[in-house]
């Protein structure tokens, strides 16, 4: 029998995996697009640096510092400094910058921790591993209000965020502003993975905001299918996910994970027998 | 009416204090074919973004059809329809033919840039231009070689341009597609009053089309009617001594051991 209270929190581990789908079909779809995808392992690990630097702030007795001022921060500024490195287009010049920066945010991670107390640890290890079942109310009201910006965003420039993946030469020439263009989409790509890492963890985040694209990828045929059939894969797999962990006790987000990278696995092999 | 595609005026472009066009001095007619061909780090893709004032020269002017490319921007790209070198796509985007096609449209529309019925058989007429009508549902990446850059003609043409540049549009494909895009280009040229330059290191294909060729290695070498500068002692100058041309009827086959400076 599900009594009130754990109806409540599994409501709202719900209401978070189906915001989190939503931003995975945005974001998914501009980080494939890009080949950059370990950008969000970067912000996410950056996010995580700058909880651990919210943390150390308020042991230090700056109390009104959330730590989630802190992973908005370092998240933003590493993906900025990613996004710099690649004003050109050059793929492989974001790439490495994204490893120094993942470097950077771990490094300064394990610094930080060094100073804070035992007991505060679990706030910072929360966005490391994250656990879609201790959502709050207010962290769901945040997590919507930032996944409605960046949804927004998304379908009004979409076009223009694909154009400069496809071709960004030719995109400047037909009037597109790159630039302004190359900076939004990694900036709302930094949004969506910070705040669904504070729901999720680090370590899911890679697999629910990229396996989904990725599989929608091999499946779609034509260009607006491809956030469909991410919101699909990422809706039905932390639906699932959400299921499996109550009816055989398995972490909620490793089951998650897993769901979402087998159907990428699953989508792969249907594009290559499909052909 | 106005007698000049395109006019270059002592062209000086820099890149970290290396010289990538020095005192370059080009002139394109109205309705013109020119093919400007020269070895690899002659400049070619240089003065092609130069032209659509993508890069900043340390000295010069540029002008198409009267406006200069540096001040007269938004003009200017009405004027243009620009084929990109393809290693410059990504292979991590899928498009359909038609979602690459219409981006020469939507481009030019605002946020969110949907596309009405009008905008669809816009490009589907340019599609039929390059007689690649039947492949409008396929997927952009599964084409072969040639008919992506036929399609990225089609989608340079959407806009209906008054100047094609093209940037190598002929590497990389069987010499089949190749013959059809210079034919398709000539026919492009002379029935749609279209102005072409085009920038290539293999002049032969269009060798019997274009109305005159240039020679580039940092400045222009020679520049005149192909059988005026496909000769030996005129393209040893930029490529040495490796270099050999033959005539067949009207067309001149330059052999050329390709060179790296």
């Amino acid at each position: 029998m599900i009594f009130p209270a754990e109806l409540s929190f599994i409501a709202r581990a719900l209401i978070g995996v189906v915001i989190a789908s939503f931003v995975s079909a945005a974001i998914g779809h501009i980080l494939t697009s890009r080949g950059i995808t370990f950008l969000s392992a970067e912000v996410a690990h950056a996010a995580l640096g700058g909880a651990a630097f919210g943390v150390l702030l308020q042991t230090l007795g700056f109390l009104w510092f959330d730590p989630l001022y802190g992973a908005f921060l370092f998240g933003v500024v590493s993906a900025l400094i990613t996004a710099y490195a690649g004003l050109r287009g050059s793929r492989e010049q974001m790439e490495a910058a994204i490893g120094v920066s993942l470097a950077m945010s771990m490094s300064l991670a394990v610094v930080f921790l060094g100073y804070i107390r035992s007991e505060d640890m679990p706030k910072v290890w929360g966005y490391l591993v994250g656990d879609i079942l201790l959502l709050t109310v207010d962290d769901l009201l945040f997590l919507g209000s930032m996944a409605i910006l960046v949804g927004f965003f998304y379908i009004l420039f979409r076009r223009e965020l694909i154009y400069i993946a496809f071709d960004m030469e030719s995109a400047e020439v037909l009037g597109i502003k790159v630039k302004f263009y190359h900076y939004l989409g990694i900036l709302l790509a930094a949004i969506g993975v910070i705040v669904t890492t504070k729901a999720l963890g680090a370590i899911l985040v890679y697999a629910f905001l990229i396996a989904p694209a990725a599989a929608a990828n091999e499946i779609a045929k034509r260009m607006y299918q491809i956030p469909l059939i991410t919101l699909a894969i990422a809706l039905s797999s932390g639906i699932a996910g959400l299921a499996l962990s109550f009816t055989v006790n398995m972490p909620a987000s490793g089951t998650i994970g897993i769901l979402a990278s087998t159907a990428y696995l699953v989508a792969i092999l249907y594009s290559r027998f499909r052909k | 009416m106005m007698k000049y595609a395109v006019e270059v005026e002592d062209l000086t472009v820099m890149y970290n204090n290396i010289v990538a066009l020095e005192d370059v001095n080009l002139r394109l007619y109205d309705g013109e074919f020119l093919a400007v061909m020269g070895p690899n780090g002659a400049g070619k893709t240089t003065l092609l973004r130069a032209i659509l004032g993508m890069v900043k020269p340390v000295k010069g002017k540029i002008k198409v059809y009267g406006y200069n490319v540096f001040i007269e921007e938004e003009k200017v790209k009405h004027l243009i329809g620009y084929v990109p070198q393809k290693v410059t796509l990504s292979k991590a985007v899928r498009l359909t033919v038609e979602e690459v096609v219409l981006m020469g449209v939507l481009a030019r529309k605002i946020p969110p840039r949907i596309p009405s019925e009008r905008d669809v058989s816009t490009a589907m007429e340019a599609l039929k231009i390059v007689g690649l009508e039947e492949l409008w549902d396929r997927d952009f990446l599964e084409l072969s070689g040639g008919q992506q850059r036929r399609v990225l003609i089609a989608r340079a043409l959407v806009s209906k341009p008054k100047l094609l540049l093209l940037d190598e549009p002929l590497t990389g494909i069987d010499v089949r597609s190749q013959a059809e895009i210079a034919a398709f280009l000539h026919e492009l040229n002379r029935k749609h009053r279209v102005s072409i330059l085009m920038v290539t290191h293999d002049i032969n294909p269009v060798a019997e089309y274009v109305d005159r060729v240039a020679l580039l290695f940092k400045k222009i070498h020679a520049i005149g009617k192909p059988e005026e500068v496909l000769r030996e002692d005129v393209l040893s100058k930029v490529y040495g001594g490796r270099i050999r041309v033959f005539s067949y009827g009207r067309v001149c086959f330059a052999i050329i051991g390709d060179v790296h400076r």
